[in-house]
């Protein structure tokens, strides 16, 4: 971590717009973001991907302005440099079978430039840090669901990043990797900006400092996870939890407009 | 190191008749230091406490667990690695290649030729690497591909490591058809290898503007045409003659100029995402 770190933006986006085809999924968006855990909530279609791959270096806005680590991603240098302190985790993501779980994470830590000497440490770091040093060695295919997730967990933290993007991260975990999963968040939150697009709402009470909640491409609500229980409790959401009520009344005010 | 335990500290160690704070300093220096290590194990050796401390260290290596195959990172390691990603570490690759140019070796053997200068391997061969560049990179078959593009080594560098490694599988291939086929003692043994990496140039010149598939579509269905469109009026395919070997050494210069000129344009993404 250099001291240059401490000043730095890490995320910076204003009046982004992102159109495909027809669709509109970002329209306007604006946010910024410094080190701790993001939640991004919304329902399905809410542009959370569109944003996540935006970030993630992958998809080219229509328009609008984006910069990372207060670089611009206009030219290779910088895209360059982004993309070294980058980890993405695609909310689908394939990998080749015949790679072993060790190979797969290597992989990604070769491509990310990693210096050579520093490659296997980092890479049985990434791996026992997602709790999965016991399968290390089995090839992708072999591993169930949920622990090839773990395994896209691992290739996203393999180079310590500086910003850390996880779509739907906990799909596919049972509760306990859950809550293990969560320490390795707020661990990684305490320098790193980590953004994390869920639609299970507790999982951003448990784990987040902060939500950004998205609707039809805007920012609906950006406040602490109290924050939004305080909104459900005076706007009369429906749901199961203070936090369920809060997103529903949130959403529901956001529609009405 | 110039301070040891002595023999006398380290019978009081082993014996538990060391204070707190003169043990916490003996363990101190017992981390870093090799031969007190050793003088304190064999002081133990003789002592009640051997069976406790055999069993302590037992419990601790059993749970370390296996370290598995580790591999140091070196650069040869690395390619190995981005290599073993692409197309031709596969082995449904490597057997549909064989399998073509047997076919082609086969047929050009029992003299079944096109046309009487075209054998079908010089057709089929230089058109193997071109699929193999297609399907390399931005292609369905790279499942990991909306990972690879968010990293810094994702783009042009992955792709000429694969291109390269399609090359260097194809080309041992085709020549051990030729061989077969018995043209590589001919002078017709040249007329697919330059083709072949004229048109992976092409198709890398080609994919910075439009997406690999389609430029490998392009170059592919291209270079059938420059050969089959002749063959129906009989005449030999003009790009199969000494003649137009130039013409080709200056595509693939043009190509490479191209590529280097629009590095860039390979570190976007060259597929389309669905919104």
């Amino acid at each position: 971590m250099t001291a240059s770190t401490l000043v730095e933006t890490h995320v910076e986006v204003s009046d982004l717009v992102v159109r495909f085809r027809r669709t509109t999924a970002l329209d306007g968006f604006d946010l910024d973001l410094g080190p701790g855990v993001h939640g991004l909530l919304g329902p399905n279609g809410a542009g959370k991907t569109t944003l996540m791959r935006v970030l993630a270096t992958v998809a080219k806005p229509t328009a609008g302005h984006v910069s990372l680590f207060d670089r611009d991603l206009t030219d290779y240098p910088s895209l360059r440099h982004v993309r070294r302190r980058l980890g993405y985790l695609p909310q689908h993501f394939g990998y080749y079978p015949r790679f072993t779980m060790r190979e797969f994470v290597e992989y990604f830590a070769w491509l990310k430039e990693m210096p050579a000497a520093s490659v296997p440490l980092a890479v049985e770091r990434a791996i026992e840090r997602v709790g999965l040093s016991d399968r290390a060695d089995d090839r992708l295919r072999r591993l169930s669901g949920g622990m090839v997730r773990r395994a896209g967990i691992a290739q996203a933290i393999v180079n310590d990043p500086d910003l850390l993007l996880l779509d739907e991260p906990t799909a596919g975990l049972d509760p306990e990797q859950r809550v293990r999963f969560r320490g390795l968040l707020r661990e990684m939150g305490v320098d790193a900006c980590v953004i994390v697009s869920t639609h299970l709402v507790e999982d951003v009470t448990a784990a987040c400092t902060d939500v950004t909640l998205v609707n039809e491409g805007n920012v609906v609500f950006r406040g602490t996870p109290p924050d939004l229980i305080a909104a459900g409790e005076s706007g009369g959401g429906e749901g199961d939890t203070p936090i369920e009520r809060g997103y529903t009344a949130v959403l529901r005010a956001a529609r009405q407009r | 190191m110039t301070w040891h335990i002595s023999d006398q500290l380290v019978r009081r160690y082993v014996s538990g008749r060391l204070g707190d704070a003169d043990a916490w300093s003996v363990e101190a220096h017992l981390v870093a230091c090799a031969p007190c290590q050793a003088a304190v194990g064999e002081a133990v050796a003789n002592t009640d406490n051997a069976a406790v401390v055999e069993h302590a260290w037992n419990a601790t290596v059993d749970q370390l667990g296996s370290q598995g195959r580790v591999r140091t990172g070196t650069a040869g390691r690395r390619l190995l690695v981005l290599v073993a990603s692409g197309p031709a570490a596969r082995l449904a690759w490597l057997v549909s290649i064989v399998l073509v140019l047997a076919v082609a070796a086969v047929i050009d053997r029992m003299g079944m030729r096109l046309s009487q200068p075209v054998s079908l391997l010089a057709v089929v061969a230089p058109l193997l690497p071109v699929l193999g560049v297609a399907l390399s990179y931005g292609s369905g078959l790279d499942q990991a591909r909306e990972i690879i593009a968010s990293t810094p080594d994702g783009g042009l560098r992955l792709l000429l490591v694969r291109t390269a490694a399609v090359l260097a599988v194809t080309t041992p291939v085709a020549f051990a058809a030729g061989l077969f086929a018995g043209s590589l003692a001919s002078r017709t043994s040249v007329t697919w290898l330059l083709p072949s990496l004229v048109l992976t140039l092409l198709t890398l010149a080609l994919g910075s503007a439009m997406g690999l598939v389609r430029a490998a579509a392009a170059v592919g269905g291209g270079w059938l045409v420059a050969v089959i469109g002749p063959l129906l009026t009989r005449d030999a395919p003009p790009v199969l003659t000494p003649d137009a070997r130039p013409i080709l050494l200056l595509l693939g210069v043009t190509a490479v100029a191209v590529v280097v000129v629009r590095r860039q344009s390979f570190e976007t993404l060259s597929f389309r995402l669905e919104p």
